[in-house]
């Protein structure tokens, strides 16, 4: 729910209310129906529709790419390619899975390759992913964050800040189902689908990666 | 009694692969962390934590850390995204998959196709067509030049400057024996003979010059390097054949010369006879007088029979064909001479073993070795 100060706020801010709009037309989730009818009229021919099937989860994939490699550039031509994937393999979805689920393993498969392939972990920007003043972009706090108890916006950025770098000193398996679970807020057996191993090993690697991530906080 | 007390041998074990307890698993502690785990086996959890203040902190940071990570939500894409992916998806329309819908097309991209409707791959293709044409064109005129004589007709026959220089001299007769025990050399008169009757015009002559002085062996060493040398042996009879097919046989490359019966048909060919060429001024050999007009009818004889030709293989030297030259004609107990070819004639590279192995051999013997056509004609006609 969106505090009356935090309108009042983002209402100075036009671009902000109408991004505020864009970004949470993917919390209003759609019918799963009306998700395969789109990806049917694809299938037909109807090219343009594919923009009214990942529109709404451009936000969420951006911020997987965002989360996974830490560079907001490098982000953005993740998340084309893999909706540019997505659409090109349209096909190969069987319906087996949500296909939101379905769509984010693409994703993810898209930063882990990349990932691999250019080591970039090793390199990784530690640039903060805040953005105050650029225009084409809002903060990453959004009012369908959740903002943990008792801490002040100042003292919740900079955990953000420092938690940001220390999920770039995990790897990329560990950060990946990180962000699975905690960021994007996927169950167990969603992120053995994604991940493609048993939940019980979904639940082994998730308790490790929690606890690297500890580590690499401390050692900050 | 607290209920604590029951688990006062709980041991929480911290670890970068397990995290269990008597009591509490891996499970346990993630659904503790997310929140997730009952009222009741979150008390016990907790009585446990109190018992183990460093694993307490461990998982206190773990929920610190997913509170944060919850806080992140969704990142706002840059609002040029959507049109980026729209480009690159015109970029590549075909592969948008259109599929499993019945009396849909299945398109897939054709590299090759791609590739030839580009700008580049247009330009490259009409520079392939352009080279092939060129190239073509270039194989085109080289086999009409491979196939004109070096001399030109007056008469527009395909004779030889050099004949029509002496054009009445029936120095070259025409009758040949084709009497040989190789098969190689049995198909040599049809072969010819079927390049006579392939001729539009009629009587044949062997393209050999007339030579007004016999040619020394200087000039015939000359010659061979040309290619323009030949031999000639005269019989009177079918006997000088004979001898040759047997000294081809029983040649084996360990003299200086040898005799080789396996001549190539293109030799063979340009030493059929060709036709003789008519003398405009004088008429024709046979006017029709008939008054029809066609006055250039010529008698086509009967008798041209082809020649038998073998290879004479020796040094390109005046002393070795010299010797050559004698030798041939005792065995084959008939004249031989040098003759001398209005063209060129392409004969096949001698390889022997005194080529290969040339160190072997004395220094004096040291030298090109080439092969010579041996023509064999009869001369009782």
């Amino acid at each position: 729910m969106v505090s009356p100060d935090l309108v009042r706020i983002l209402k100075q801010d036009g671009r902000a209310i109408r991004t505020i709009a864009r970004v949470s037309k993917p919390t209003q989730e759609r019918d799963d129906r009306e998700e395969l009818a789109l990806v049917e009229r694809i299938r037909s021919g109807d090219h343009d529709a594919w923009s009214e099937l990942l529109g709404p989860y451009q936000d969420r994939l951006f911020a997987v790419c965002v989360r996974m490699v830490g560079d907001r550039e490098l982000a953005a031509d993740l998340a084309q390619e893999s909706m540019v994937r997505v659409i090109q393999r349209l096909d190969t979805f069987r319906g087996g899975s949500k296909l939101s689920t379905w769509i984010i393993r693409v994703t993810m498969n898209v930063c882990l390759s990349k990932l691999r392939s250019e080591k970039l972990r090793r390199h990784a920007s530690l640039t903060p992913t805040s953005r105050a003043g650029e225009d084409n972009v809002r903060d990453s706090w959004t009012p369908e964050a959740r903002e943990p108890g008792g801490v002040s916006r100042v003292e919740l950025d900079e955990q953000r800040q420092r938690l940001s770098e220390a999920l770039l000193g995990i790897s990329a398996d560990r950060r990946a189902i990180l962000i699975l679970r905690d960021n994007r807020g996927l169950d167990y057996e969603q992120i053995a689908e994604v991940l493609g191993v048993a939940v019980g090993t979904v639940k082994s690697r998730l308790f490790r990666a929690r606890n690297a991530l500890r580590n690499a906080m401390e050692e900050l | 009694m607290n209920p604590h007390d029951s688990h006062e041998h709980d041991k929480l074990i911290p670890g970068e692969s397990k995290f269990r307890t008597a009591r509490f698993d891996e499970g346990d502690v993630l659904a503790f962390v997310e929140g997730q785990l009952d009222a009741a086996r979150a008390d016990e959890m907790r009585a446990a934590l109190d018992r183990h203040p460093e694993v307490r902190a461990m998982v206190d940071a773990m929920r610190a850390q997913r509170q944060i990570l919850l806080s992140f939500g969704d990142e706002p894409a840059p609002r040029e995204l959507m049109g980026r992916v729209g480009d690159a998806l015109k970029a590549a329309p075909e592969t948008i998959v259109i599929a499993r819908q019945p009396g849909v097309v299945h398109v897939r991209p054709n590299p090759l196709r791609i590739f030839v409707e580009s700008r580049i791959g247009r330009r490259m293709a009409a520079a392939a067509a352009l080279l092939l044409v060129a190239g073509i064109g270039i194989m085109l005129i080289g086999r009409v030049i491979e196939r004109t004589p070096i001399g030109e007709t007056r008469s527009g026959f395909d004779v030889p400057l050099a004949m029509n220089e002496t054009p009445a001299t029936p120095t070259t007769s025409t009758a040949m024996t084709s009497v040989v025990d190789d098969q190689n050399a049995a198909d040599q008169p049809a072969l010819a003979k079927d390049l006579i009757e392939d001729s539009a015009a009629g009587p044949t002559d062997v393209p050999v010059l007339a030579a007004a002085q016999p040619i020394t062996p200087e000039r015939a060493a000359e010659l061979a390097l040309e290619g323009r040398l030949a031999l000639r042996v005269i019989g009177q009879d079918d006997r000088a054949a004979s001898a040759l097919a047997r000294i081809a046989e029983q040649s084996d490359g360990s003299g200086t010369w040898r005799v080789r019966a396996d001549v190539p048909r293109s030799i063979v060919a340009a030493l059929a006879p060709r036709p003789t060429p008519v003398d405009v001024e004088r008429g024709p050999a046979l006017a029709d007088d008939d008054g029809s007009g066609n006055a250039f009818l010529i008698e086509r004889s009967n008798d041209q029979t082809p020649p038998v030709v073998y290879l004479l293989e020796s040094a390109a030297t005046p002393e070795a064909l010299a010797g050559a030259l004698e030798a041939l004609s005792a065995r084959v107990h008939a004249p031989v001479e040098f003759v001398e070819l209005d063209s060129p004639i392409e004969t096949p590279a001698v390889v022997d073993a005194r080529s290969v192995l040339w160190w072997n051999t004395p220094i004096d013997e040291w030298g090109v070795r080439i092969a010579v056509p041996v023509i064999v004609e009869r001369s009782d006609r």
